[in-house]
């Protein structure tokens, strides 16, 4: 059963090219109508209702989001976000657990896209869009994709993230403890620019939780009434931060 | 009890205000003792107190030993609260604040211990320092009863008589304690007028509170203190009122009004009061005071004559009396045998029982005097505790104050060791300054030679400047008719040798001068030369920054071009799915190349796998003509290793251009990280051409090959190694077969590597 797309991008050429891979990769998907601006992709959504919207994040009169806000109330797609390098949307993106492709596109990571989109629930998914868009004015929340659940957590209920392989245990204020599967690594680039502090190779958290540190065992008591071990190196910036804030 | 919660909040409160760093198990403690919970209060306060010895707060010391003093006390351990409350003492010197509860503690441990002299010194402090007329009555009163246990009455008295003074007339049990006191110290004295005064004065505070006696008791009272005074119509009339105050009726009563009757000398009524408080002691089964009445009806009788219905009595009593094994009632009943058989004419008898009266009372007065003795003695076994409870604190104070000398004579020895050095220091620079000395002296001497020889010169000179004079008047007189011009022209001759001899000196002074202007140039030269130096060396260090950044962004371009006349070899060869896949990945390698190429330091984890796209990408250009594996070795956690960027791919492509490309069957290529103290060991080996067949490749392309890459890697290294005072190397080896062919080539970089978070 072939499922109706729709491509928005305010170079033709780029849309010729990503309508190639997905005649090629995606041969499932049918491609109703491209456009080339947030006004032209407004019009081109309610008139034809598309399952899927290939969406570019940066266009000539106006973002994506921009599009996405003028349609709020008829929005029932799903959606690939296209970006050739925005780190800021990147950003807002990983904080929602949406799947974006860069451009040029990898053929390879669009059918997978394709693929994982097609698996989600339509809620879930459109969940995560008003999380993007209550966030764009600053990341207030962050979606916590882990195994059976869909959790979404403000990021000041968040005490501290802990490493377990290549998963991360975060504990929250008023939740049991949940296992995500993205990397502290991927966490301390989110959350750094919020109270959060690496203070470890293992454990990132957060300042706002810090209850006392504990100089002679090096670590670090949490208001949940969790210790952490401090290392070494981070040490100096971390009493640097408890003074300074 | 109220005033001293008082004192505790008030100490407690001041405590809270003066020390800033509140003691948490002084806290707990003090919540433990609200909590009567003395154990755990003590536990706390232990702790405390070794805290507070240890940080030297004397407030802390003050506070705990306070406390420690109230939970020894409750605990029954007066010793070690006496130790405790001394101790605060001790310490609160300075604290005027601390004063007036430690030492209302003590007074009232002194109190309780039966050390009433003590006690009384502290009311006494108190009684000076006391607020309000209450509290000066209080300790007044407190000084009275100290007074009173160590029989005084007089000063007891005095004290009493002084807080009844500040009593309001309203404060019903307080004034009712106190003439009770005061009249039982007039008792005492004996002064039985006195007392009788003071007596009723406390009638009418009878029965006015449930902690005054009923009027009852009162007139009782009043009534032995007539008996007493031997006015037993007054004493009659004084117990008969007692027992119409009465609100049941007691045997004492009916006594009471018996025995004045029988003083009276009216036997009869006598009697039937005797009867009734028999009849009531008897119903209560109270034996020893049936032998009292018993004794008391007996002398009635004998009084009327009656010696059958006396002797009756009197053998009851004694048989009651020797059941209860009493020996006043027996002694009492003695008497009364020996009266009756005096009455009965029976003279022998009688002086047996009066015999028998002094014995046992005799036996009475001694154990009384005994009793006393004890009592006397008590006292002094109270003070000698005292005395050893001092010598305790005494050495406490000395063990302190021998701690104290300890530490004054560790500063000391301190600064005296401070001393010695500096003395060492002076006697350095002193040493310094003579060998300076010696040198000038030296140079001095030096000079003076100089000056002498200089002397010497000058002395020459004139010797011969005397010579030539006297060789001139010898040839003048020897010559004397030598002709004038002759003579000037030998003169002339002798002037122009003095000249030259003259000439020869300023020449050794310019030598001295021309030696030190030399020296202070070539040491201006140095300095020079050692500023010029540390300034190119900070520049250096500068330009290292600039030319690593440099280097890292010279990198780019070169891989850059390479991919991208690999994508054009796609394009050419027309395969539009690869050059997809191929774009997608160089633009996924260049946005990791970008990202890298901004900082110093990136994760081995990050490098792996900018390693691997790219080397993906090579596969692609060249249609999967090898295969590749990077691995780590397992003591490396590529994650938290931190290394600089780019420094392995320019070998990895050296691998595959020169090794790999001209392989005819499929290649093969390994990255193998490994550890070797703080360095990372990445050993790159393809199955390629080897180095020597790639060479003459280059040679027969007449081509002189040079890998730039190659060279800017070993210039980034040679920085490096600089800055960071590491020795990252990169070495080549040539692989063999077993029978001598090339089989590959292997390159090892060994890169400084710091731990990451």
């Amino acid at each position: 059963m072939s499922k109706s797309a729709i491509i928005i991008d305010d170079e033709q050429q780029s849309v010729l090219a990503l309508m190639d891979i997905v005649k090629h990769q995606c041969p499932n998907l049918e491609v109703l109508a491209t456009g080339n601006s947030v006004a032209e992709g407004v019009k081109l959504i309610k008139q034809h209702q598309p399952e899927l919207l290939f969406l570019d994040v940066e266009m000539g009169d106006g973002t994506g989001f921009d599009l996405l806000e003028s349609i709020k109330d008829e929005f029932h797609c799903k959606i690939i976000f296209v970006t050739a390098f925005d780190h800021y949307a990147l950003k807002a993106f990983r904080f929602c657990a949406l799947d974006y492709l860069l451009k040029p596109v990898d053929p390879d990571l669009l059918k997978e896209a394709v693929d994982k989109l097609n698996q989600s629930s339509t809620s879930d998914f459109s969940n995560k869009i008003k999380i993007l868009q209550s966030n764009l004015n600053g990341n207030k929340r962050i979606v916590l994709p882990s195994k059976e659940e869909f959790f979404v957590a403000e990021i000041q209920e968040i005490i501290r993230c802990e490493a377990n392989g290549n998963y991360t245990i975060i504990y929250l204020t008023n939740h049991k403890p949940i296992l995500v599967s993205k990397t502290l690594k991927d966490f301390d680039d989110l959350l750094n620019e919020f109270s959060f502090l690496r203070i470890h190779k293992s454990h990132l958290i957060n300042m706002d939780y810090v209850e006392k540190y504990l100089p002679k065992e090096g670590k670090i008591a949490m208001k949940d009434g969790s210790e952490v071990e401090l290392s070494r190196r981070k040490k100096e910036s971390f009493l640097q931060r408890l003074f300074n804030s | 009890m109220t005033r001293r919660g008082f004192y505790v909040c008030l100490i407690l409160f001041v405590i809270c205000l003066a020390s800033r760093a509140q003691n948490q198990s002084l806290l707990d403690a003090r919540k433990a003792l609200s909590d009567k919970d003395y154990p755990r209060s003590l536990n706390l306060l232990l702790s405390a107190a070794e805290e507070a010895n240890l940080t030297e707060q004397t407030k802390l010391k003050i506070e705990t030993q306070y406390l420690l003093g109230i939970v020894y006390k409750q605990l029954k351990r007066p010793q070690q609260a006496l130790v405790a409350l001394l101790t605060a003492q001790y310490y609160a010197a300075a604290f005027p604040e601390f004063h007036i509860p430690i030492d209302l503690e003590l007074a009232t441990l002194y109190e309780d211990i039966g050390a009433y002299a003590q006690s009384s010194q502290y009311y006494r402090k108190l009684y000076k320092r006391a607020g309000t007329a209450q509290e000066r009555a209080l300790y007044l009163e407190k000084s009275g009863n100290n007074s009173w246990h160590l029989s005084r009455p007089d000063s007891s008295l005095y004290y009493y008589q002084s807080a009844l003074a500040l009593i309001p007339q309203d404060s019903i049990v307080s004034r009712y304690r106190l003439l009770k006191a005061i009249s039982e110290c007039y008792i005492v004295k004996e002064e039985y007028e006195h007392a009788l005064a003071v007596e009723k004065s406390v009638l009418p505070l009878a029965g006015l509170h449930k902690s005054t006696s009923s009027k009852e008791d009162v007139w009782n009272t009043i009534g032995y203190l007539h008996n007493h005074l031997q006015h037993y119509e007054d004493a009659l009339i004084s117990f008969k009122n007692a027992k119409s105050s009465g609100n049941y009726s007691s045997y004492i009563h009916e006594l009471n009004i018996g025995s004045m009757y029988l003083k009276l000398k009216k036997a009869d009524s006598s009697i039937t009061y005797f009867k009734n408080a028999l009849a009531l002691v008897t119903s209560k089964h109270d034996e020893e005071n049936e032998a009292l009445i018993n004794n008391y009806l007996a002398t009635s009788y004998v009084s009327e004559k009656e010696l059958s219905k006396a002797s009756l009595c009197n053998d009851k009593a004694i048989v009651l009396a020797l059941k209860k094994n009493n020996p006043h009632l027996l002694s009492d009943g003695y008497l009364i045998k020996s009266r009756i058989s005096a009455a009965g004419g029976k003279k022998t008898e009688s002086q047996h029982y009066v015999q028998l009266y002094r014995k046992i009372q005799d036996s009475l007065t001694l154990a009384e005097h005994i009793a006393k003795l004890e009592k006397k003695k008590y006292v002094p076994e109270v003070q000698q505790k005292e005395e050893e409870i001092r010598q305790l604190i005494l050495n406490n104070e000395i063990e302190i104050l021998k701690n104290l000398r300890n530490n004054e004579a560790r500063q000391k020895e301190i600064n005296d060791q401070a001393m010695q050095l500096t003395l060492f220091d002076i006697q350095l620079s002193n040493e310094k300054l003579i060998r300076e000395k010696a040198i000038s002296e030296l140079i001095n001497k030096k000079r003076q030679l100089e000056i002498q020889q200089l002397n010497q010169i000058r002395n020459e000179e004139k010797l011969t400047a005397q010579v030539t004079q006297g060789k001139l008047e010898i040839t003048r007189y020897k010559l004397d008719q030598l002709e004038s011009e002759h003579e000037k022209k030998t003169l002339q001759v002798e002037k122009q040798l003095l000249m030259l001899e003259k000439s020869k000196q300023t020449q050794t002074f310019l030598w001295i001068a021309l030696l030190l202007i030399s020296l202070l140039m070539g040491l201006l030269f140095l300095f020079y030369k050692l500023r010029a130096k540390a300034k190119a060396h900070a520049l250096q260090l500068v330009n290292l920054d600039i030319q690593q950044r440099m280097l890292r962004s010279q990198m780019n371009p070169h891989f850059l071009f390479n991919s991208l006349s690999s994508i054009q070899g796609f394009i050419a060869s027309n395969e539009k799915r690869n050059a997809d896949k191929f774009l997608a990945r160089y633009a996924s390698l260049m946005r990791l190349i970008l990202e890298h190429t901004s900082k110093e330091i990136i994760s081995l984890d990050d490098e792996i796998k900018a390693l691997k796209n790219y080397l993906e990408l090579e596969q692609m250009r060249y249609n999967n003509s090898f295969d590749y594996s990077i691995q780590c070795d397992s003591d490396i956690e590529a994650e938290h290793t931190g290394i600089p960027p780019m420094l392995i791919q320019p070998y990895v492509e050296n691998a595959i251009v020169h090794g790999l490309r001209h392989k005819t069957e499929k290649g093969y290529l390994t990255v193998f990280f490994e550890r070797e103290k703080e360095y990372i060991r990445c050993n790159i080996e393809d199955n390629g051409i080897g180095r020597t067949a790639a060479e003459e490749i280059n040679r027969r392309r007449e081509k002189k090959h040079r890998s730039r890459a190659h060279d800017l890697s070993m210039d980034r290294i040679q920085l490096m190694n600089k800055k960071l005072k590491s020795s990252m190397e990169i070495s080549f080896q040539d692989l063999t077969h077993a029978d001598g062919r090339a089989a590959g080539t292997r390159v090892i970089i060994k890169i400084k590597s710091e731990e990451l978070l």
